[in-house]
């Protein structure tokens, strides 16, 4: 066993969620009309702390990351990636693998139920048909988990899971600028310059603004902390301003119009 | 109940306590949690005490780490040698990376006084060791440097009790990843980290503030202590 699942495991008796739940902040919407208007989670899965609280939000994440996971080896099993770049995309599938294992196993040693996917959940439709599609999407779900992840980790209550949180998150924008540098114009940009207009039609929501648009602004933001920082900072311009922060996306498995779970419900197998 | 679940439980609590208080941007105070001396020298460095107890404590090790990183892209991008020793590609990176880690450290240092406190002085860096002509050196360096911030951000996390400044950190550790994904690239073809950064669970490093000053004072004439980040 992992140090790491046996050291969640400890934790169990003293299991996040609850301590939330006490505090009285459990989500407005009822567990099962929750799960009634997700029309990808089973309602057999329904437990409690599946979730609410940080179960809930690990089971996000979870939910994230065999999206991943299936992409890649359904992407690696194609055959058209170019033998140059496919140690990359092999390293990046096995992350995403050994990242639905430790969510799931986090989850479960926490005392709640984890999401379960196959890689037949997912149909990414043309982005399985070339090789320039596969990259596209791969760039928009990077980000999106970037994103996603940073959306939520303020959310999260015990401090072993927000390390966990933050430690996946990182090696996600690795991933993201591995990838952008495939394909990017110039292809120096490993990060996110200017708004993701170039994006293909299904891709662009990675890059706009959230919902609400005050805390979860567009990639082009420029104002951090209450700072308007391009007329704050001499020196820089707006682009490079806004590269150098990465923005936040609003996503809850309780909210299906929430701007991750809508970019995110597009792959599901219907 | 482990040492090691003791610590957990009695950090989880702390983080609790400041969410349900309310502490808030106004609240935040730095009295006592800096000390400095000699602040005007710039040549020998300073003593800096970071207490990790208050946020700002922590938005000023950030601000420490960005110091450290903008003064070491300035001097990459400044060198006589910076045309001849990059290709092309190499040198639209690497002044992106002057230029956003001078942004965070600017940033930082507006944060810290937007919210009423003292940002530590500017500190005093030691490349001597660094290379500036060999692009083996500046890139290996730029790896440890873009490596460490990670894994301080990753680490540093959980001692943040605002959640806007929680999300802030988050903002700028995954530019700092996109940075050491890109440079690990520039080292070895296909690679996103330098080997062991990411472990076999897909995890990035989390390293205590104590282990990551410790590596980054190689580059530090300032002596900076840590306080309260058990």
């Amino acid at each position: 066993m992992t140090p790491l699942l046996s050291f969640f495991e400890t934790e169990v008796t003293d299991a996040p969620a609850s301590r939330r739940d006490a505090l009285g902040t459990v989500g407005k919407i009822g567990l099962g009309a929750a799960l009634a208007s997700i029309p990808f989670l089973k309602p057999g899965l329904a437990q409690a702390q599946t979730l609410s609280g940080d179960a809930g939000i690990l089971n996000y994440a979870l939910t994230l990351e065999y999206l991943e996971r299936s992409f890649y080896r359904q992407g690696t099993s194609k055959g058209f990636i170019p033998s140059a770049v496919a140690p990359l995309f092999n390293k990046i599938r096995m992350d995403e693998e050994a990242h639905v294992t430790l969510l799931s196993g986090a989850i479960s040693a926490a005392g709640a139920q984890p999401v379960s996917y196959t890689d037949e959940s997912f149909d990414f439709g043309p982005y399985m048909e070339t090789y320039g599609n596969f990259v596209a999407l791969a760039q928009g779900l990077e980000d999106t988990g970037v994103r996603a992840y940073k959306g939520r980790a303020a959310d999260i209550m015990s401090k072993d899971y927000l390390t966990v949180a933050l430690q996946i998150h990182s090696v996600e924008a690795r991933h993201a600028a591995a990838i952008r540098r495939l394909s990017a114009s110039p292809a120096s940009k490993g990060w996110i310059s200017g708004d993701g207009t170039t994006a293909p039609p299904a891709i662009q929501p990675v890059y706009g603004p959230g919902q609400p648009a005050s805390m979860f602004p567009a990639e082009s933001n420029t104002t951090q902390g209450g700072i308007n920082l391009a007329s704050a900072l001499s020196g820089y311009t707006a682009t490079q301003i806004a590269e150098a922060f990465d923005e936040p996306l609003d996503g809850d498995l309780n909210e299906p119009n929430s701007t991750v779970i809508s970019i995110a419900s597009q792959f599901f197998a219907k | 109940m482990s040492s090691l679940l003791q610590t957990a439980a009695a950090s989880t609590s702390r983080r609790e306590f400041f969410k349900r208080a309310g502490f808030g941007l106004g609240a935040l105070t730095v009295v006592g949690s800096l000390q400095a001396c000699d602040s005007d020298d710039t040549t020998d460095g300073d003593a800096v005490v970071l207490d990790f107890s208050s946020d700002v404590g922590v938005l000023n090790y950030a601000y420490a780490l960005e110091q450290l990183e903008a003064g070491f892209y300035a001097t990459v991008v400044g060198n006589s040698a910076f045309a001849t020793t990059f290709n092309s590609d190499e040198q639209a990176i690497l002044r992106d990376l002057a230029a956003h880690e001078g942004i965070h450290r600017d940033f930082f240092k507006a944060a810290i006084m937007g919210a009423g406190a003292t940002p530590i002085p500017s500190l005093t860096p030691d490349f001597s060791s660094i290379n500036f002509a060999s692009r083996a050196s500046v890139l290996g360096t730029a790896q440890v440097f873009e490596d460490l911030g990670v894994s301080a951000y990753n680490g540093a996390g959980k001692y943040i009790s605002n959640d806007t400044y929680l999300t802030l950190a988050g903002k700028i550790v995954s530019v700092e990843a996109r940075h050491a994904s890109v440079i690990a690239g520039l080292l070895e073809t296909n690679s996103i980290a330098a080997s062991g950064q990411i472990n076999s669970q897909g995890l990035d490093k989390a390293l205590p503030p104590a282990t990551v000053l410790s590596a980054a004072g190689t580059y530090i004439k300032d002596t900076i202590q840590v306080r309260n980040a058990s």
